[in-house]
């Protein structure tokens, strides 16, 4: 049975993002590099659609922090960068945030 | 035979003073304020059960665009100009429909047909202004 994409709670740095709407990501950008066998330039991408820019700014752009999800069945917690902040808005419609994190495995 | 209380017999339309033979009739009202057209800001952080979360659109409708239509066919070799306006009555067996008491409306779209072998067929739509 299909599992209800419900419940889901999603923090960054313990702080909570609100009115997520979407959450897309991917685990594993690149192949890692060198003789170890974890490190990568690039560990995946997450994305994140809020209607509600609670706890996102750009003044954290560029810096890691554990990025939590629970409930829902996507039970997650990563370290992730934030790397970008969009904004779309149309007419007779709310705006929505896209905030885009890459994964860090160390 | 015991009456049929709703059925169309005896339906008369009325645009002002001018009476139509009409073979149909569709009336809709459209509540421009209805769930449909808000905005749904529901979220993945509510549980299963929940309600679903609107918020009202930061635009009104049109002024123009009061949600209630006439839709109606008749016989006649007249095709009713469009953007023409007046009052409108429908009345069933004598009795006016409730709410189709001389209400004013604005053609919307008009359309005559000629065809052989059949009588002479008009279509409109009115636009009713919301009382």
């Amino acid at each position: 049975m299909a599992t209800a994409c419900a419940g889901v709670s999603v923090t960054w740095g313990g702080a909570a993002l609100q009115e997520v709407v979407d959450i897309k990501a991917t685990a594993g950008g690149s192949l890692p590099i060198g003789r170890d066998s974890t490190f990568a330039l690039d560990g995946g991408t997450i994305e994140i659609v809020c209607l509600h820019t609670a706890n996102i700014s750009l003044a954290e752009r560029g810096l890691k922090k554990t990025l939590a999800f629970s409930g829902g069945g996507v039970d997650l917690s990563v370290k992730a960068v934030l790397q970008t902040l969009a904004v779309s808005g149309k007419v007779n419609d709310v705006a929505r945030y896209t905030a885009t994190y890459k994964l860090v495995f160390e | 035979m015991a009456d049929t209380p709703h059925d169309g017999v005896g339906t008369v339309l009325r645009l002002g003073a001018t009476q139509y033979t009409v073979t149909n009739i569709v009336i809709q009202f459209t509540d421009p304020n209805a769930d449909a057209e808000k905005i749904d800001v529901s979220h993945l952080g509510l549980t299963s059960g929940a309600s679903i979360l609107t918020q009202d659109r930061p635009l009104q409708g049109s002024v123009s665009d009061t949600g209630r239509t006439v839709q109606f066919d008749y016989l006649g070799k007249s095709i009713i100009a469009d953007a023409s306006t007046g009052t409108c009555s429908i009345t069933v067996g004598g009795t006016a429909l409730t709410g189709f008491s001389a209400v004013a409306f604005t053609v919307n779209a008009s359309t005559l047909t000629l065809a052989t072998n059949d009588a002479i067929r008009g279509q409109a739509t009115l636009r009713l202004a919301r009382v």
